[in-house]
This record gives structure tokens, C-alpha cells and sequence, in this order.
């Protein structure tokens, strides 16, 4: 089943086929992540979820082309990821952006600045100058993240949050097609814990607008996400326990009480509100007495 | 530098390049430069930058390769590998200082310093021609080199070769340092002062630092030039004297002044 993915040049996915990474050498030597395949398709949001060290961050490096895997390969659209790497780097870029967790910004650029930088993959040439439509695909991106006025501050000056909503709109400025005769290809956004210092509106406005990505532009998103609530709005829920994908599908199908049991060490399950919403429904604190959380969800 | 380090207290210096010119010239005027200097003036004068720009693209080759890991340049070790040449090149040019006569340690201090006054057009002009293709070259870089800033992973899922980049920027800087090494001496505080100034007057974005940080520099070093030589006229002070009295006190002030945003 899995073969066909291959040998279809014309399947539009960004897909991972039985992509194991292994570090340290034969004695000591450890799977960050093993045997895992799967597949984003344009349009959908899916959420990576997982305890602590789950391998979720390796394997979106995976997905992003920025780390080899030790086996299993990679495609984007039908084409090896990794030779797109190596001999098109900025042509991969213009298709598929990635916002790794937060790094320092040592020197004050300003938020305009910092949001323009996302294009330098539509420009041609490094002396190359940012045209009218990228000036305002950076603008539109910045009010897509609530951050218009925020475009002539020093992005070190910013808080937290808003630095993180900055970077978001960086990574949507990327993607952003510039108007042209082609259609423009699929698109693939990565994200690595981008609600990460969110206050819970902005947390949740990130979602809508990662669904408006998705279904509007064609974009296949992939969101490593730790608050399972925000998780289960996404179209499918990918679980990594020790490396390993341990349920794939639609969230109400895989976040089961069975499952939060045995790889994320809580006892509890998510509740449909009144309201349509979910909801993660955990005894009070107060029942409970300290114990510590498996490292592993998986026995061995 | 500062870019590649992504620190604003970078200067070419730390990557040992500076140290390896003054290797060099010490090594060159200690050892024999002496009696060729007696014979043929005219070869002393090109056999000095010489073993200057020989000292430290010795030196830039081998705190590169120190800095190599699985193929990858690491930042840190790079600065690390970096300062330890240098401390250990220095130690050799006082153990050269130490076994030299009086003649050769007054040359090899006066070196040291920096000076303008050996300047003639043709090696102006050699000057020129190396620092003004390199610039151009650098100016190229600008908008990578500020796309470095955002971190070297976002730079990568910009399209980005990274490690391209770093190479480059390594070899081009390595290169222009030493040309001008060579031929003026180690002039102090230029490359950590003047891309700051810059920053303050225009921001920090690289398409603006680069050419004006070069424009500033050279004005600077002229103005330091021209208080060098007449200050104390007819002698003349050497030049790095200059740089360094206003320049100390400059970079303390930003250090204080800038501290927390640094």
C-alpha cells in the first residue's frame, strides 16, 4: 500500500515513509524515532502530540528537510525531499516554511524587517530588492497575526508572545504565492509549538487562522501542539510515544481515555461541551498525590 | 563578524586572524629579517606583509578546520578555537620578543600598532583592489547574512545554505583582514566600533551595515591617520595608539550604555 505513494509522481502530500532516526553509536545508540510513516495532504491541519521527549521535534525536523533521516524517505509531492535540499533550496523554501522553536534575536531589527525576511526565498538574486507585493504580503501577514502595529517596534523589545506571533507571521509570509500566470503548488507550513507563551485568545486565534491557512490557501500544516484541547481541533491527531506513532486519525477517535492512560499518564478523558467544543475532563488536583509520570508511555 | 557571530562584541580579531599576521611579521623581523632589510629595502618591504598574510591565513585555515564538526561549522568552537590560537600565537611573539635585539623589538612594536606611513600607491592600490572586490562580494550577503540573525535554523528553512555562507564569510573576512594586516599593522577597535556606530545611525540591517561600516571605517582610520601625524609632529605616533585611546573608552561606554539590550 505504502509502495504506491512512491511510485505516484503526481500524489500531492508531504510524506514520511518508515523514517527511523538513530543517534549515538551501536552500544548506546538510541531511535528518536522509529519506523514512522505518514502523510499531510494541502489542506489539512494535523497535530502532533506526545509526552515530553516523544520524538516530535526530530521528526518535524525530518518533515522540514532539515535533518536526514538514518532510514525510511522523505517526499514532498512525489519528489525526494532531500535532493530538493541539496539543488533547490529556495524553490523548497517558496513551497515550505518552518518556525522552529524560538532563538534569540540579538540585534534590533524591526518587526517589518524580520517579517520581509520571509520572502528572500521570492526574491531573485541576493541584491535583489522586496517588490510592492511582497511589502504587502508582509503587511497582511502581520494583521493576520494582530500584529500590524506592532511592524516598526524592535523585534527584541517585544514581549513573549508577541515575538512568537511576529515569527508566525514570518513563516505565512514565506509560503505567501506571489500572483503569477502558474498556479502555485502546494504548500506545507511546520510548526514547532507555535501557541508556546500565547495567552489562551491568542493561543486559539493561532488555530482559526492555521484552519483559514489550511483550507483556503491549500496548505498542508503540520502543528507540534502540547495542549491536547487546542490539539483536537485539528483535522487529525498524529501520537508519538517513545518514536513511535502510536495512533493516527480524527481526535475524538484517537484521544481515548485508553490512550491518555497509557501515554501520557493521565487519568481523564476530553468531553464534548454544550457548547460543541472539547474539552479535557481531568480529576481536581486535590484527589491526587504525587507520583511520578512514565518516561515511556509504551511498556516494554 | 558581528553577523556570523551573532554577538555584538565580534571582531575579526577573534578568530585569531590578527594574531596570525602578527606571528608573521614578528617571526619575519625576529629571525632574519634583520640582515635581508640591510641588503635590499625594497624586498624587506614586500617580504614583511608577506609573512604577515602568511601568519594569518595559516592561522584562519587552521581555526576553521578546529571548528569543523561532522562537516558543520560550529559557531562556538570556532570563537573558542579561536581565542586559544590566539593567546598561544601571542605567547610565541613573546617568546620572539624575548630572544630579539633592541633594533627588531622596536620594529616589531611599531608594527604592531599600525601604521598608515608605508603606504605607496601601488600597494594602495593592491589594497584597494583586494578589500574593494571583497566588499563588493560581502554586500552580496546581505540580506542572508540578515536572515543569520533570525538563527541559523530559520535561516536554513529560509533556503539558505548555511554553511556556505559561513565558510564564505570566514574566508572573505579572513582575507581582507590579513591583506590589511599585512601592509598597515593591527590597527585596534576599527572592526568592533565602527559597525555599532553605523547601527545606531542607520539600524541593523547588513544591506545598510556592510557598506557603510567599510565607507565609516575608512574615513575613521584616516581621521586617526591624520591625528596620528600630527599630533606630536615631526614624530609621528602610531596609528592603533589613536584608535585604541578613542576607541576603549567607546566600547565601554556602549557596553554600559547599551548593556541591557545587547
Amino acid at each position: 500500500m505504502s509502495s504506491c505513494a512512491k511510485a505516484s509522481a503526481r500524489i500531492t502530500a508531504l510524506s514520511a515513509e518508515a523514517v527511523t532516526v538513530t543517534v549515538g553509536r551501536r552500544e548506546t545508540a538510541k531511535d528518536l524515532v522509529r519506523a514512522v510513516s505518514l502523510a499531510i495532504r494541502p489542506g489539512e491541519v494535523l497535530a502532533l502530540v506526545g509526552p515530553n521527549g516523544a520524538g516530535k521535534s526530530t521528526l518535524l525536523a525530518v518533515l522540514s528537510g532539515g535533518l536526514k533521516p538514518t532510514s525510511g524517505t522523505v517526499t514532498i509531492d512525489g519528489a525526494p525531499l532531500f535532493d530538493l535540499v541539496l539543488e533547490d533550496p529556495l524553490a523548497l523554501a517558496r513551497r515550505r516554511a518552518v518556525l522552529p522553536q524560538a532563538e534569540a534575536l540579538g540585534f534590533p531589527l524591526t518587526v517589518l524587517e524580520v517579517v520581509l525576511l520571509g520572502r528572500h526565498p521570492h526574491l531573485l538574486g541576493a541584491l535583489g530588492r522586496e517588490r510592492p507585493q511582497d511589502l504587502a504580503i508582509a503587511w497582511h501577514a502581520l494583521r493576520r497575526v494582530n500584529a500590524e502595529h506592532l511592524a516598526t517596534r524592535a523585534f527584541p523589545t517585544l514581549s513573549g508572545g508577541e515575538r512568537q506571533r511576529v515569527r508566525i507571521a514570518r513563516a505565512l509570509a514565506q509560503i505567501a504565492p506571489t500572483p503569477s500566470p502558474t498556479p502555485p503548488s502546494a504548500r506545507y507550513l511546520l510548526l514547532d509549538e507555535p501557541a508556546a507563551g500565547l495567552d489562551l485568545a491568542h493561543a486559539r486565534a493561532l488555530h482559526v487562522l492555521l484552519r483559514a491557512e489550511a483550507s483556503s490557501a491549500e496548505t498542508g500544516i503540520v502543528v507540534v501542539e502540547h495542549d491536547l484541547a487546542l490539539a483536537a481541533t485539528a483535522d487529525r491527531i498524529a501520537v508519538l510515544a517513545d518514536g513511535r506513532l502510536v495512533a493516527l486519525g480524527p481526535p475524538r477517535e484517537v484521544l481515548t481515555p485508553a490512550l491518555l492512560a497509557q501515554f501520557f499518564g493521565l487519568a481523564g478523558g476530553l468531553i464534548c461541551l454544550p457548547s460543541g467544543g472539547l474539552a479535557l475532563d481531568l480529576p481536581p488536583l486535590a484527589t491526587l498525590t504525587p507520583t511520578p509520570i512514565p518516561t515511556s508511555g509504551a511498556p516494554r | 563578524m558581528q553577523g556570523l557571530f551573532r554577538n555584538p562584541l565580534a571582531d575579526p580579531g577573534l578568530i585569531g586572524v590578527s594574531s596570525g599576521a602578527r606571528l608573521g611579521a614578528t617571526a619575519f623581523i625576529v629571525l632574519g629579517g634583520g640582515s635581508i632589510v640591510a641588503s635590499s629595502p625594497t624586498a624587506a618591504l614586500l617580504l614583511l606583509p608577506a609573512a604577515a598574510f602568511g601568519g594569518a591565513l595559516l592561522t584562519m585555515m587552521l581555526v576553521r578546520r578546529l571548528a569543523l564538526r561532522s562537516g558543520t561549522t560550529h559557531v562556538t568552537v570556532l570563537l573558542l578555537a579561536g581565542l586559544a590560537v590566539t593567546v598561544f600565537e601571542e605567547a610565541m611573539v613573546g617568546l620572539l620578543i624575548a630572544i630579539s635585539n633592541d633594533e627588531a623589538l622596536r620594529s616589531a612594536t611599531l608594527w604592531r600598532l599600525g601604521a598608515l606611513g608605508g603606504a605607496s600607491f601601488p600597494i594602495a592600490g593592491l589594497v584597494l583592489t583586494v578589500t574593494g572586490l571583497a566588499a563588493l562580494y560581502l554586500l552580496r550577503l546581505g540580506r542572508p547574512l540578515d536572515a543569520l540573525l533570525l538563527g541559523e535554523s530559520e535561516a536554513q528553512h529560509l533556503g539558505i545554505d548555511v554553511e556556505l555562507l559561513k565558510k564564505r564569510l570566514v574566508r572573505v573576512s579572513a582575507l581582507v583582514v590579513a591583506t590589511a594586516t599585512a601592509f598597515v599593522g593591527i590597527v585596534g577597535f576599527v572592526g568592533l566600533v565602527v559597525p555599532h556606530l553605523v547601527r545606531l545611525i542607520a539600524g541593523p540591517s547588513h544591506r545598510v551595515v556592510l557598506p557603510a561600516s567599510a565607507l565609516l571605517g575608512a574615513l575613521l582610520v584616516l581621521s586617526a591617520d591624520l591625528i596620528a601625524r600630527t599630533i606630536i609632529a615631526p614624530a609621528e605616533l602610531p596609528l592603533g595608539v589613536v584608535t585604541a585611546f578613542v576607541g576603549a573608552p567607546f566600547f565601554l561606554w556602549l557596553v554600559l550604555a547599551k548593556g541591557r539590550t545587547l
